[in-house]
């Protein structure tokens, strides 16, 4: 076949034989009476031939110079400091090459997610170096102990692993139980996938384990990382849709670019529910094959809420098209809708959104409400700053104070980026609730008493008499109504024993007594949440999910600030879970 | 698959066979899809009656019935009237294969019609139709694989695509047309029309490790996407490919990479890669190091017998080969864009169209550590051909990276 003739062929089969089929008869050579039929025959297998001994390969160093590289980002309109400030691998200013832990703090408190995230490895870095101001170094500190923002756990647990003294200590610790909870699911892996178990090992852990362990997924290894993604791709044969959207919705925030190319196969072809959800994951990872991923899917993409939620996983992504729609979407009077809008509108909203957003407080639904606040910590600004005062005012939701407060601490802390100051009404103070008033009948003897029933039970508890420490700690609590030690003490020791439904018995007795003060106690949060939460397991086990959906409503309802960030996680989780389930 | 070229390609296969004499045929197992179920339907002889029992447990259900239907050759009613084509005036020529008269009328509506105007032609989205009809439901996986080749090559105007998948369509209709008349048994038939078919269609191995290394989703026709995974066979070096359409049992269990240690398995003969069926296994997700460090020293360190393969599993088998290879370039090299080089000075640019991400994230790898081997789909352009990334690695478990 000559290259002659080859442009030829092209020609013929690109616009039609049919236009002169004598000619292309001729110039074949075929026979004068030759049917359409043969005539394409000849065509297609010649330049089929013809353009099969092109597929060769070269020395020249050529490209594939095809234009199919996806739209450019669309980016956020803010020249402001935080608008400008990049991440590694970017020009111009960047968050790893700031050295004011102030400002960092601020970053933390006020910045995108990415920046955010690079901001807590850029402290770790510098107190680790050690050769910051003493002050503003206890600050830093202070603020990685109380960061409990569950979208940067794995970045605070590396920084804090790295801190001088306790803190540095305690995460140190949590590293190792973290490395021996690992073991023992490696083992439970290989001993799936030899056939020695029919049971996915990882659902089958409790959900505050699970929790715990897929905080860092960025440090699990290869193959447990492979049985993830075989997991959710539903090709361990062991697990229903259920169980792979809940461990898809457990991995929202694990970050690990190794399950992108499962997560992408489930964006392109999984079922509504888990392709939403693994565009969630998606968007929080760092990896130049999520916005193509994303793009591909929104423009398939037709249902508002999905939409929606890939316009907020673009977004994180840097990529800020839908904009406007969504916030078209805000006006809507679908509830689900709405909350979709307001999650996309923390990634892809600005401060322009501020008052629309904040229309929202005035929401009955606690969910909405809640989602309202969160979405303002993000994009309001001093505007906002009276609505959420009056909703802390009004409001006698613990979690809600602590949304609030969350939302205000990010709102100035952006203030201060922008070099901003502060008005005088924007300071607010919080007063902590009085602790309730004692009945004036307990004498300072019936306080002394009950003070030594407390110990002696702790005492029986610790020689293994079990109910003769309980006999004293309810003595203790009638001795002196309205304190909360016994209370706590008798929760702790079931929850020792396993008896989850008697533990929520004697925390809901110190809740009655004293909210305010078990919530600012770290260690009794975190056995509160514990406690409701294997409960609600337990009821969702025995299959009454509305009791299992009251109890982890309940516990959310608590400042759970001070708890740990993963176990706060898996509770909301497990509230989505149950939702969507009942709807 | 359609009954009755089922019984035409085992009455032709049968022709060439020596005269069996007096052989008893005790018992028969069938494969049945229907209703979108694969069910397996035993007949046995006992004592002079024939007994039926299916996988589903349902002796009158349709899977028994098709069954006993092939058994008893009974004929299946009329599907319509053959396909006529017209030719030159005056011309009418004698009624064909369903399926190669389809095949014939679509190669001809693309040619008329014109690569350009190909979408949206009713001409060819009829013919495209009828082609599918004529092939039976379930359309085989291959089929429907080429339907959704040709239509995104005539979406691209990828005119040569176009050209070598409609020569596969060429080569298949006259395959049919002629099936009476050819003397050597048609590989490339047997490739397009059957999952599995007749004496020497399918290679039996036990007994050996296989590596999965990339799997994907692609599109083919009716709902769903075709899932691919691709294995090497650390024995022989070969490529394999496991492959599922909606209709087909699900393939075997395991994410991506896997270590799979096959007791059993049977790999059909036809386009590279081969496709393999998996019966009896054991799957790791924990592959050692030592079959990582075998599987790179089975990459292909020349890319122009790559890109020989290439060619020569086109003309093999037109418009079905969809070439998967592992290389293992001697270097990369940064012109603008990241270029693989072999040991010869030969160069396999990347597909960056294809998979833009993918290749950034190579190029990432390529600048921290130059990966060992390179997988991925071979892919012909204007000026040669390219490389779709879909995963890499080195000696070790840590260096392989999953691309897509």
């Amino acid at each position: 076949m000559s290259d002659v003739r080859l442009p030829l062929l092209r020609a013929w089969l690109d616009e039609g034989i049919g236009v002169d089929v004598e000619a292309i008869r001729n110039e074949l050579g075929t026979r004068a009476d030759a049917s359409d039929a043969e005539v394409a025959a000849t065509v297609v297998t010649s330049l089929g031939r013809a353009s099969l001994l092109k597929a060769s390969v070269r020395p020249d160093r050529r490209l594939d110079d095809r234009h199919s590289l996806p739209p450019a980002p669309v980016g956020a309109a803010d020249s402001s400091f935080l608008g400008r400030l990049g991440v590694a691998g970017e020009q111009g200013m960047r968050v790893d090459r700031l050295d004011d832990l102030r400002t960092l703090i601020a970053v933390v408190r006020g910045g995108t997610l990415v920046q955010r995230r690079a901001a807590v490895v850029r402290i770790g870095a510098l107190l680790a170096h050690g050769r910051q101001d003493p002050e503003v170094t206890k600050e830093a500190m202070v603020m990685l102990h109380q960061l409990r923002d569950v979208e940067l756990l794995y970045e605070r647990a590396k920084a804090r692993e790295t801190l001088p003294g306790a803190q540095g200590r305690r995460a140190r610790t949590e590293a190792e139980q973290w490395r021996a909870t690992l073991k023992k699911v490696e083992a439970s892996v290989a001993s799936f996938w030899d056939g020695e178990s029919r049971v996915e090992p990882i659902l089958a852990l409790p959900g505050d384990q699970r929790a715990m362990l897929l905080a860092r997924v960025r440090d699990l290894p290869d193959p447990i990382v492979a049985h993830l993604s075989a997991v959710i791709e539903g090709c361990d044969g062991a697990t229903d849709e259920a169980g792979r959207m809940a461990l898809l919705s457990s991995l929202r925030y694990a970050g690990d670019r190794r399950l992108v190319p499962s997560l992408s196969m489930l964006l392109a072809t999984a079922p509504a529910d888990l392709a939403i959800e693994a565009a969630r994951v998606l968007g929080r990872i760092d990896d130049p094959r999520v916005r193509p991923a994303l793009l591909a899917a929104f423009d398939r993409s037709l249902v508002d809420s999905r939409r929606a939620v890939l316009v907020g996983a673009l977004a994180l992504q840097g990529d800020y098209r839908g904009c406007g729609y969504v916030r078209e979407l805000l006006e809507t009077a679908d509830a689900h809708v709405r909350l979709a809008a307001l999650e996309a509108l923390e990634a892809v909203g600005s401060s322009e959104d501020s008052e629309s957003v904040a229309a929202g407080l005035e929401e009955q639904d606690t969910v909405l409400l809640a989602r309202t606040v969160r979405t303002l910590a993000r994009v309001g600004d001093r505007r906002v700053l009276p609505g959420l005062l009056a909703l802390r005012e009004r409001t006698s939701v613990s979690a809600l104070w602590a949304e609030a407060e969350d939302a205000i601490a990010a709102i100035r802390a952006r203030l201060e980026l922008r070099g901003e100051e502060p008005q005088t009404g924007d300071t607010l103070v919080f007063k902590v609730p009085a602790a309730p008033v004692e009945r004036k009948t307990v004498t300072t003897l019936a306080r002394l008493q009950a003070r030594r029933d407390l110990w002696v039970g702790s005492l029986w508890l610790l020689l293994g008499f079990f109910g003769r420490a309980m006999a004293r700690f309810d003595a203790a609590a009638l001795r002196r109504p309205g304190w909360t030690p016994p209370l706590v003490a008798a929760g702790m020791a079931y929850i020792g024993r396993e008896e989850f439904a008697r533990a929520l018995t004697a925390f809901r007795q110190a809740i009655a007594a004293d909210r305010s003060r078990l919530e600012r106690n770290a260690i009794v949060i975190k056995a509160i949440a514990h406690a409701f939460l294997r409960r609600a397991e337990e009821m969702e086990r025995d299959g009454r999910k509305d009791i299992a959906r009251g109890l982890v409503g309940e516990v959310l309802a608590l400042d759970l600030r001070r708890a740990p960030g993963a176990l706060r996680f898996e509770l909301v989780r497990r509230q989505e879970a149950l939702r969507r389930e009942a709807a | 698959m359609n009954d009755e070229l089922l019984r035409r390609q085992a009455r032709w296969q049968a022709e060439r066979l020596p005269d069996p004499g007096d052989a008893e045929i005790g018992r028969a197992v069938v494969e049945v899809t229907a209703e979108g179920r694969t069910e397996w339907v035993t007949l046995n002889v006992r004592e002079g009656k024939l007994v039926v029992t299916s996988t589903d447990g349902n002796l009158d259900g349709p899977h028994a019935a098709a069954a006993l239907r092939l058994l008893a050759c009974t004929p299946l009613p009329e599907k319509g009237p053959e396909i006529r084509e017209e030719t030159s005036p005056g011309t009418i020529e004698a009624p064909v294969d369903p399926l190669a008269g389809a095949f014939r009328h679509l190669v001809t509506s693309v040619a008329r019609v014109g690569c350009r105007h190909a979408i949206g032609s009713p001409t060819v989205d009829d013919a495209l139709d009828r082609v599918v009809s004529a092939a039976g439901e379930p359309a085989p996986a291959t089929l429907a694989r080429w339907v959704s080749r040709l239509r995104a090559a005539l979406s691209a105007q990828d005119i040569p695509l176009v050209a070598q998948l409609l020569s596969g369509a060429v080569a298949v209709e006259e395959a049919l047309s002629n099936a009476s008349l050819a003397a050597e048994p048609d590989e490339g038939l047997r490739a397009w029309s059957f999952s599995r078919t007749g004496v020497g269609a399918v290679e039996t191995v036990h007994d050996r490790i296989w590596i999965e290394i990339a799997r994907e989703q692609v599109a083919a026709l009716g709902p769903g996407h075709l899932q691919r995974r691709y294995l090497v066979d650390l024995s022989t070096g070969e490529i394999l490919r496991e492959e599922s359409h909606h209709h087909q049992p699900p393939l075997s269990l395991g994410p991506c990479p896997r270590k799979v240690t096959v007791a059993l398995a049977e790999i059909e003969h036809g386009p590279p890669p081969r496709r393999a069926r998996l019966y009896q296994y054991a799957v790791t997700p924990f592959v050692e190091d030592s079959h990582w460090a075998e599987l790179a020293a089975l990459a292909e360190r020349s890319f122009a017998a790559a890109a020989k393969t290439y060619r020569q599993s086109y003309v093999e088998y037109p418009g079905l080969a969809e070439p998967f290879v592992l290389v293992a370039p001697s270097t990369w090299e940064h012109v603008a864009g990241l270029v693989s080089v072999d040991e010869a000075g030969d160069a396999l640019p990347l597909a960056r169209a294809d998979a833009p991400g993918a290749v950034e994230l190579l190029v990432t790898r390529v600048l921290e550590d130059e990966p060992r081997w390179v997988a991925g789909r071979l892919q012909q352009l204007e000026d040669g051909l390219v490389l779709v990334p879909y995963a890499l690695g080195a000696l070790s478990a840590a260096s392989y990276q999953r691309l897509r």
